[in-house]
């Protein structure tokens, strides 16, 4: 059988290897990763003179604390979706927490004026969306790093998941950064625009590192 | 037949490097996928297209290729069967999508890629384009054994090369030959 020829040409390849690290692990390290990268960003841009004044508003903390369990809930699942055979429960949560981020905007844009759809549609936010992605950049290639070395099954949904977990990382940052109140900015530009590039992004890329 | 324990105590001990246990393991898991593979493809009514030997050899490659990719957290046979139900069904979809009629069994691979790099006139290939797909070492490899026709002996004297190394850089090239010229659509003679 050809497969016996294999079998001795893979033992006769074997070396010591040295264990990937756990879900837990990697969510530890790349999360803090991400928010140091994060910080850095903030750190240049400076952060929005208001801050004090917003973070005692409950949508905004909701929005931060929504973004925080995007990048560990969606790194930690990452760990599972990469190990063959494990389950994570949580494992949907990064996808929830992006959908009602992007519900809880999209609610307030609902009772806006005429003025309000203008002001917030006009492209000058486009900024805001680059700045978004770049903060992203290095976690989203950070983890396609790591998850050369593991065991990705379905590439397109892994890719997706890097997409929605390190745009979290530039959501994060631009919230503290960014001073525009206006709720259609806030879809468009620092929720709707960067998440789809990067979950797409993510997805095509995604494809390309399954086993 | 082993238990999940012993398969688990194997593949620890593969990963730290033990040739016998590895063996043992392999060989213990070659008989549990090959069962598999055939029910997988009695099940979607292929199973006399022929093939299983391919998905079996796809699927000790990924399992030796991912292995430090196994925790002590977890069990063996989960771990195995994702990566050959993820392995049988890539499978099944290359092989619905192309519609081969039949598959080239993977003894015949070597012979295969050969005859047709030496045909390349006639199928106007291009070699070198081909062999761009390849990484540096196997590209070197490859065009010493395959092109140069080099014994492994001569081969690892000009590399410096271990012979096992040379064998497994081969196989890899020609499996990568072999996936590049399907995509050309000769993969159906």
């Amino acid at each position: 059988m050809a497969s016996d020829k294999l079998i001795q040409d893979l033992v006769d390849d074997l070396k010591p290897v040295k264990r990937q690290m756990s879900p837990r692990v990697l969510a530890f390290w790349m999360s803090g990763f991400m928010l140091v990268v994060a910080a850095g960003f903030i750190s240049f841009s400076g952060l929005r003179p208001d801050l004090f004044a917003v973070v005692r508003k409950p949508s905004f903390a909701v929005l931060l604390l929504f973004a925080l369990a995007q990048i560990v809930f969606g790194i930690r699942g990452l760990g599972y979706l990469t190990n063959p055979g494990r389950s994570y429960i949580w494992r949907t949560i990064p996808w929830w927490t992006a959908f009602l981020a992007g519900g809880m905007v999209l609610a307030e844009t609902l009772s806006l004026d005429h003025d309000h759809w203008a002001a917030g549609l006009d492209s000058s936010g486009l900024h805001c969306a680059q700045y978004t992605l770049l903060v992203s950049v290095s976690g989203f290639a950070g983890l396609f790093y790591i998850l050369r070395k593991r065991v990705v099954l379905n590439g397109a949904l892994t890719g997706a998941l890097i997409g929605v977990a390190s745009v979290a990382s530039g959501w994060l940052a631009i919230s503290l950064v960014c001073g525009v109140e206006n709720p259609v900015h806030i879809l468009l530009y620092h929720l709707l625009l960067p998440g789809v590039i990067a979950v797409a992004v993510g997805a095509v890329v995604g494809r390309r590192v399954a086993l | 037949m082993k238990s999940e324990t012993e398969l688990k105590a194997l593949m620890l001990e593969a990963q730290d490097g033990d040739k016998a246990s590895y063996r043992q393991l392999l060989t213990e898991v070659e008989k549990l996928l090959l069962g598999y593979v055939r029910g997988s493809f009695r099940r979607m009514g292929l199973a006399s297209a022929g093939g299983e030997e391919d998905v079996l050899q796809e699927i000790l490659m990924a399992i030796h290729l991912k292995r430090s990719n196994f925790s002590r957290e977890q069990n063996f046979l989960p771990w195995m069967y994702a990566i050959a139900k993820y392995k049988t069904i890539d499978f099944m979809r290359r092989t619905h999508r192309q519609q081969w009629k039949t598959l080239v069994p993977v003894e015949d691979d070597m012979l295969q890629v050969e005859s047709l790099l030496q045909e390349q006139d006639t199928l106007h290939l291009d070699v070198d384009v081909l062999l761009s797909e390849l990484n540096e070492k196997q590209r070197l490899v490859f065009r010493l054994m395959k092109m140069d026709g080099l014994s492994i002996e001569e081969v690892k004297k000009q590399t410096g090369f271990s012979v096992s190394d040379i064998k497994v850089t081969t196989h890899r090239a020609v499996h990568a030959l072999r996936e590049r010229l399907r995509k050309l659509g000769y993969g159906e003679r």
